[in-house]
């Protein structure tokens, strides 16, 4: 279902949304990043910057002590990308199967979820989704109360204009049919020894990663003795990943690490969830510290199966 | 609403052996009379145990799910945590939650000889398995008991190693001797020499990521197929729903697609062996 939103009346719709929700938004206060901040209706608008932490940072928090249970959905993350939106749809299948992890819904189900971009609207992942036309909007509703809040009046309902046609364009590498094939076949490659090379191991690519979710769970004590069970981010590129208590460590090399980092991505979570752990956001070589272009590894993975390797590019760059 | 894996349910410690240097074996009940009637397992499964405010660490279930008025557990000293729980006495109070994993269906066991190898702690999971069989010993063939430790001090268990023999062979070496010591010395591989079964047999094994190496080695030169073999792995463990990613091998969750595996489902996996 889909409505018409005029322009004029982007800041009232947003007004509106403001009364029943407290709204963050992309922000930029440079010509390069945006940064998600709390804001007022009126500076809603789109945002084309990317921003090093998406939404992710609030449907999944950085640290959430345990058994705090659920609250009240009186937030709104507004202005989403298309990738961002993909990114959540992705975390919210990651943790219902196949089995549920009730920690991330008390806190996801706290969010209201607004796209705002230029693309034909995703499948799923969103209440509202705003899709940017010359002078106004075409919003799709996305979930059930997404159609609730679409009764305003300032949403006309549209019958006559269909979604133009824009839709997203994966890099050309990873809507590639041997992807996953040519991934899983690399494992004991040079590339991932060149790799290991180049990689600092940091993982900042985690970091900002919409559809990184590895986690740690962490007790601590304060003052009064009182503990506290906390839910904190972790990468699988740090070296105790995959450490034991006694010391030994099932990935000690960087190489390996890289590797499941590509592997879980690009062959584990198709398999299990049919969908590449990857929404295209570009962040992981914007920030990497080694200037490592993921997208040109999976085309010399490719390449390097089907024995082409510095033959012929698979990508435009 | 989904029901909160995290959460834990309150148990405290029966009682405790200090088997060996760092090795303790607990047994535990759960406080609410309820939850200790609800619990029930497969061999092979495991819990996290918790000590609010040092942590939680996944264990294997050692006892048979046939045990019903408790459940015991044997935990190696090896970081913070298991370092607070060994400060614990009798009366003890820790957290649970599980059981985790999917453990073993003994019933594909069933009419068959089966040759089960430990290595040091991994005798824990494989004395479920043990204790479980004996309830139904007629159910099976041959049942050996292979179990190698690095000295006799080593050795767990040694009071069900001794009933185990009125139903089973069970046969045991250490890698360095002593002068308490009387038995076979070597690597547990060494005992296989020992081993007389049907090509049909099945092997159930769980140790050191070195130990699964040579005795896969052995077991392929006995002729058994892939499928007839089967390891329980260990790996660092932190939600036990497949989510965390710190389990995984390969494209497997040891939390949840394990940690019992058979050979053919792993053989071609990059890291799981």
């Amino acid at each position: 279902m889909t409505f018409i939103l005029r322009e004029e009346n982007l800041t009232l719709f947003f007004e509106y949304l403001e009364g029943k929700y407290e709204l963050f938004a992309p922000v930029s206060e440079t010509q390069h990043e945006a940064h998600f901040e709390k804001v007022a209706a009126k500076y809603v608008a789109f945002n084309p910057r990317l921003s090093p932490q998406g939404p992710k940072k609030f449907i999944f928090p950085y640290k959430r002590e345990l058994f705090l249970g659920p609250g009240k959905k009186d937030k709104a993350l507004v202005g989403l990308h298309f990738s961002d939106i993909a990114g959540i749809a992705i975390l919210d299948k990651v943790f219902k199967y196949p089995i549920i992890d009730q920690e991330y819904f008390d806190v996801r189900e706290q969010f209201l979820i607004v796209g705002m971009d230029h693309f034909t609207a995703p499948k799923d992942g969103y209440d509202l989704y705003l899709q940017v036309i010359d002078d106004y909007f075409l919003v799709t509703v996305g979930s059930p109360l997404g159609l609730k809040l679409a009764g305003t009046p300032l949403l006309i309902k549209n019958s006559k204009i269909t979604s133009e046609k824009n839709l997203f364009h994966f890099d050309d590498i990873l809507s590639h049919k041997r992807l996953s094939e040519a991934v899983e076949k690399s494992y004991g490659s040079k590339i991932w020894d060149d790799l290991s090379q180049r990689c600092f191991g940091c993982g900042i690519c985690s970091y900002v990663c919409p559809t990184c979710y590895c986690f740690d769970v962490q007790d601590s004590f304060d003052l009064k003795g009182n503990s506290t069970r906390t839910r904190c981010w972790d990468s699988c590129m740090l070296s105790a990943f995959t450490e034991i208590g006694g010391g030994f460590n099932f990935r000690p090399e960087l190489k390996k690490r890289i590797y499941n980092w590509y592997y879980h991505k690009f062959v584990r979570m198709p398999k299990e969830y049919g969908k590449l752990g990857c929404v295209g956001c570009s962040r992981c070589i914007v920030y990497c510290p080694a200037r490592i272009n993921y997208l040109e590894v999976l085309e010399d993975v490719v390449l390097e199966m089907e024995g082409k390797r510095g033959k012929k590019p698979l990508r435009v760059k | 609403m989904g029901k909160n894996h995290y959460e834990l349910s309150d148990a405290q410690i029966l009682w405790i052996e200090e088997m060996a240097p760092g090795k303790r074996f607990f047994g535990i009940r759960f406080l609410k009379e309820s939850d200790q009637r609800k619990f029930t397992f497969v061999p092979g499964q495991f819990v996290f145990l918790s000590i609010p405010g040092h942590g939680e660490f996944a264990v294997s279930i050692c006892s048979s799910p046939r045990k019903r008025d408790h459940f015991e557990l044997l935990v190696n000293k090896v970081g913070s945590v298991t370092t607070a729980l060994f400060g614990l006495n009798v009366g003890g109070k820790v957290g649970i939650r599980g059981p985790y994993g999917n453990g073993f269906d003994l019933s594909k066991f069933y009419d068959k000889d089966i040759i089960i190898v430990a290595g040091g702690c991994g005798a824990a999971p494989l004395r479920s398995v043990v204790n479980t069989m004996i309830y139904e010993r007629d159910k099976y063939g041959k049942l050996y008991f292979l179990y190698g430790a690095r000295n006799s001090q080593e050795l767990l268990f040694k009071k069900d190693l001794m009933d185990w023999q009125k139903n089973m062979k069970v046969l045991l070496t250490v890698d360095m001797s002593d002068k308490n010591w009387q038995g076979e010395t070597g690597v547990v591989t060494t005992l296989f020499d020992h081993v007389k079964t049907s090509k049909s047999a099945i092997a159930i094994t769980c140790g050191s990521p070195v130990m699964f190496k040579f005795v896969l080695v052995e077991l392929k030169a006995k002729g058994m197929a892939d499928k007839n073999i089967y390891l329980s792995l260990e790996r660092r463990m932190k939600c036990g729903i497949g989510k965390c990613q710190h389990c995984t091998c390969g494209e497997k969750y040891a939390c949840i697609d394990g940690p019992v595996f058979s050979y053919n489902q792993i053989k071609d996996n990059f890291e799981a062996v």
